[in-house]
């Protein structure tokens, strides 16, 4: 059953993200975009993996779609002539040599025999003890590897200073 | 064209209050339950800009002002930085846990990082998006 439901989400996936590309509307692309990130987070949550749907949700579904629809919206003022699909013989091509990529893959690839297991036994048995989180993804990302997660703020607080920097020139 | 309707009215303003309560949740309980700071902040950061969105533009400076919201990133910021160096003081490591063995099980470094990451993450994103909303419906000043 989980099964049969997984992978129909990923069909209608990769037919989202396929279609974006296809549509000459760029408003359209950016819906089917979204669309994509949802889905998306919704498999990310049947593989358990619920932070990363979390995640997924917020910033692909949400705050991707904002920023996309105000570049969309800053960069072309003018709609496009037809709001249908365009389609040339190269675009086609490349969406073919795609999928026959995707394809070879997924069948030439040997399957993963036996995950390695050792840091997930290890995080089992310190995880708790050492920071006392029972979320483990927290445990990981605060406790073992915090500095990492400091340099990440860092990293956005620099987008965001950059980006005032860059929006109130645009403005004056 | 501003017409008000039922949909809009409760989409950026009937909402925006529990997604702000599901924000801190997030942030509250990432040491629990799946979600944590960053989750957490980009939640909080949709609920501060749908009431911005939905609102007229000259009363948006009024609801969120940009000083406030870049107080807040730094003061995340900040935080984070104090609580670091709190883990110098106690264990002579930058960003170490800071409390005793004796109270490990109660995870109360990972719930003020959290607290710190999520000030910050929703201060941040909350004014990109904003000064990005700003920039797109007001284009007639640029």
């Amino acid at each position: 059953m989980t099964d049969v439901f997984i992978t129909g989400l990923l069909f209608v996936v990769v037919a989202a993200g396929t279609l974006s590309i296809l549509f000459k509307d760029l408003y359209v692309s950016v819906i089917l975009l979204s669309i994509f990130s949802f889905l998306s987070s919704l498999l990310f949550y049947v593989s358990h993996a619920p932070d990363v749907a979390i995640t997924e949700a917020a910033v692909g579904a949400g705050m991707t779609t904002l920023i996309f629809v105000w570049a969309v919206h800053t960069c072309s003022p003018r709609p496009p002539q037809s709001r249908g699909i365009k389609l040339s013989a190269g675009l086609l091509i490349d969406v073919l040599l795609v999928a026959a990529v995707g394809i070879a893959l997924f069948i030439f690839l040997p399957p993963l025999q036996g995950t390695p297991s050792f840091l997930r036994d290890f995080l089992f048995e310190h995880g708790y003890k050492d920071t006392g989180a029972l979320n483990l993804v927290s445990a990981v990302y605060l406790g073992y590897r915090a500095f990492d997660t400091f340099g990440e703020t860092i990293v956005l607080l620099c987008a965001v200073t950059g980006s005032i920097y860059f929006l109130s020139r645009a403005h004056h | 064209m501003r017409t008000k309707t039922d949909m809009l009215d409760v989409a950026s303003r009937k909402l925006s209050p529990y997604i702000l309560l599901f924000g801190c949740y997030l942030i509250s309980y990432g040491h629990l339950s799946p979600g944590g700071g960053f989750q957490g902040g980009v939640v909080l950061a949709s609920g501060l800009i749908l009431p911005a969105l939905g609102c007229r533009s000259e009363r948006r400076e009024d609801l969120l002002s940009n000083f406030a919201l870049s107080v807040g990133e730094t003061a995340g910021f900040v935080l984070l930085f104090l609580i670091g160096v709190s883990g110098i003081a106690a264990t002579g490591y930058f960003l170490a846990d800071p409390f005793p063995e004796t109270a490990r099980p109660h995870a109360w470094f990972i719930f003020f990082m959290n607290l710190a990451i999520g000030l910050k993450v929703g201060a941040g994103i909350g004014l990109l998006s904003l000064l990005i909303i700003r920039e797109s419906l007001e284009p007639s000043d640029g």
